[in-house]
């Protein structure tokens, strides 16, 4: 059974389209990464879904369960806000326990229950404390212990986690893919960043202005990205983009003059002329010992411009015609700047792209 | 470090002129204090005496005891108490409404609400007169405080959108989420933490109804419903002005006013600084 089975969900603000046809499923305790940049409709869709906010077409399932016009109460969902939004009058014990308030849970029950999530979440010595005179770890604790204590059928988070500090960032992430594991629970998070995307979903929807670009494991989404959009939102740093075209003998030559580079065989068949876009991430360059020309690579002639060693790796920055490109080398390797070097990739870590619809080329 | 001359002076003639204004308007209400305390014989002197001889509470015994001034005072906090349930009520939703949902010529209705105070109060009189009378509230608290409302209910929405707004809307969604109703959000949670504001604007409309003097005169008639600032008025009588009966209800009439003051006066400031309101 799907946890949620979103069927053409169209919104529009007056004039302004903010979802143009959102269709997508989350199999029970599947874990969902809204990704896409600020704008694109993540968090309307995650309102939409927790029935704060009406479709203006479009139908939506939860547990299996017809949802679209229901109240939120009884769509058995929890929400946690990029802002927290605890009750700043409340006490964390009632911010907590105010669901369970609502539908008429006792004192006892609820007691028990709050106090449950409280110690899960390692947050028991503050349930006396107002929201204001907690840190923003400690808030962003009470608000997914709120969201934990009624134990719903779906959570959905709005960038929980854009509010703390960098390594408290890191923290809680780990935090909350433990608490999915051991809860078991189906979870949809709205992010801009792609690590957590990455390390947290077991599917991404990637967005863009109000549509899915490509959803999939993230696993997919990194290794055949759909698109340009897709190919440059996913990996950090980006995917390097050349773009050029295909000359007579299998070559490519970027636009704006430099090198042709040498391209190894492959199952595409591009005729000579077609204009299309290199895509190359930098983990997958390596530097290629002189003297050595290996089959099925895919060759560069750098002169390294920038050369950032950062301990494990070593960003090498250079230019190929009019593009700049990053290789993430290993930081073993010896590199000095100016000397030019040799970089390659296999022929399976390629990713072309044509250049007009910057559609993901095929194998034909 | 030291203070320069031209500093020292700058300070004294910025005193000096906040200490003229502020004479200026106690002195009046120091001498009606003072009068209250005076025997008619005193007040009405060829020479002007300042501090009464001794603590006279003759005129305070009069007005209770021997005019008709507890009824006007009773008329008074039953037409206030209504003009504050109706504003309070009907504002807070208004308000909260006007802060949170965007229905058509939301921005039109708030200016039209302001316009609605721009006009003087006497072109509405009239109007109002001829239509609680229609209805059969004219000479009655409940019509007067109606009266009231039309000119008060708008101050009171604009300043409580003023707090709704700064409250954040998660909240209200969250609290949608963990069950409560938009009106139960909205009492729930939305109205503790603009308590403040909610106490400041009730005093302003209070104070507006327990002062006012036009409306009252025009729209009430009777003893039964006649308000206290009509009532000091019509003791003036055609060939005696009582003096020192006057000062002494005008005293217990501001007695309330100031004591409303002292009591919200630190919820008022700590309301109207919004952004007081933070998690
Ligand atoms: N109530 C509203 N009225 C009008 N336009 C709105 C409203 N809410 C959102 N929008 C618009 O809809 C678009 C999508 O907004 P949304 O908040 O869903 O973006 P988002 O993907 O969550 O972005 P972010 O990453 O910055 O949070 C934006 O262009 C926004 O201006
Ligand atoms: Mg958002």
């Amino acid at each position: 059974m799907n946890a949620l089975a979103i069927r053409n969900i169209q919104k529009s603000f007056g004039a302004l389209k903010v979802l143009n046809g959102i269709d997508l499923t989350l199999e029970e305790g599947g874990f969902l990464v809204l990704l896409g940049p600020s704008g694109c409709g993540k968090s309307t869709l995650l309102s939409i879904i927790a029935g704060l906010e009406d479709a203006s077409a479009g139908s939506i399932e939860i547990g299996g369960r017809e949802a679209t016009g229901l109240h939120p109460r009884d769509r058995d969902i929890a929400m946690v806000f990029q802002s927290y939004a605890l009750y700043p009058s409340m006490q964390v014990e009632r911010n907590m326990g105010f669901g369970l308030e609502m539908r008429g849970a006792g004192v006892d029950e609820r007691k028990e229950k709050v106090g449950a999530a409280a110690d899960l979440l390692g947050i028991g010595a503050l349930l006396e404390r107002k929201p204001a005179q907690l840190s923003g770890g400690q808030r962003q604790r009470v608000a997914m212990g709120r969201a934990i204590v009624r134990k719903p059928r779906l959570f959905l988070l709005d960038e929980p986690l854009s509010n703390l500090d960098a390594k408290l960032r890191t923290k809680m992430r780990g935090e909350i893919k433990k608490l999915h594991q051991s809860l078991g629970a189906s979870i949809v998070y709205v992010t801009h960043d792609q690590v957590e995307a990455m390390t947290l979903a077991t599917k991404v929807a990637v967005m863009r202005g109000g549509t899915i670009e490509q959803i999939g494991a993230p696993m997919t989404i990194y290794r055949e990205p759909d698109n340009l959009f897709v190919a440059g939102f996913i990996g950090a740093p980006p995917m390097n983009f050349v773009r050029g075209r295909i000359v007579e003998g299998g070559g490519f030559a970027p636009d704006g003059g430099g090198d042709r580079i040498t391209m190894p065989a492959m199952e595409h068949r591009l005729e000579p002329g077609r204009e299309i876009v290199l895509g190359v991430r930098p983990e997958n360059l390596r530097p290629i010992p002189p003297g050595v020309s290996p089959e099925g690579l895919l060759r560069f002639n750098a002169v390294p411009d920038v050369i950032e060693p950062m301990g494990a790796d070593t960003m090498v920055h250079f230019r190929v015609g009019q593009s700049e490109l990053i290789a993430r080398l290993d930081g073993q390797t010896e590199v000095s700047g100016s000397a030019p070097m040799e970089l390659g990739c296999e022929a399976s870590a390629l990713h072309l792209f044509d250049a007009t619809t910057e559609q993901r080329l095929r194998p034909a | 470090m030291a203070v320069s001359r031209h500093t020292r002076r700058m300070n004294l003639i910025a005193h000096g002129v906040g200490l003229g204004f502020a004479l200026f308007s106690v002195l009046p209400i120091v001498w009606l204090v003072i009068t209250s305390f005076k025997t008619e014989a005193e007040i009405v002197t060829d020479t002007i005496t300042f501090l009464p001889q001794s603590l006279q509470l003759q005129n305070y015994r009069d007005v209770w005891a021997q005019s008709n001034y507890p009824s006007l005072m009773w008329n008074s906090i039953v037409t206030t108490f209504y003009t504050v349930t109706i504003c309070m009520v009907a504002g807070s939703l208004a308000a909260y409404s006007f802060s949170r949902n965007a229905f058509p010529l939301r921005r039109e209705l708030m200016l039209f609400y302001l316009v609605v105070r721009m006009f003087p109060a006497v072109l509405i009189i009239i109007p109002l007169f001829l239509i609680l009378r229609t209805v059969g509230l004219l000479d009655t608290r409940f019509g007067l405080s109606l009266a009231y409302a039309s000119f008060l209910l708008p101050l009171f929405v604009w300043m409580m959108k003023g707090f709704f707004d700064a409250v954040p809307p998660d909240l209200e969604r969250a609290a949608r989420i963990d069950g409560c109703t938009r009106i139960g959000a909205m009492v729930r949670v939305v109205l503790p933490l603009v308590k403040g504001g909610l106490g400041a604007c009730a005093v302003f409309v209070a104070i507006g109804a327990w002062n006012e003097y036009l409306f009252a005169l025009m729209l009430t008639s009777s003893a039964g419903s006649r308000t206290w600032p009509v009532g000091l008025q019509m003791m003036v009588g055609e060939f005696q002005l009582p003096w020192g009966l006057l000062a002494a209800s005008g005293v217990i009439s501001i007695l309330p006013v100031v004591a409303l003051f002292a009591i919200v006066q630190r919820a008022m400031v700590r309301g109207l600084t919004v952004g007081a309101i933070k998690g």
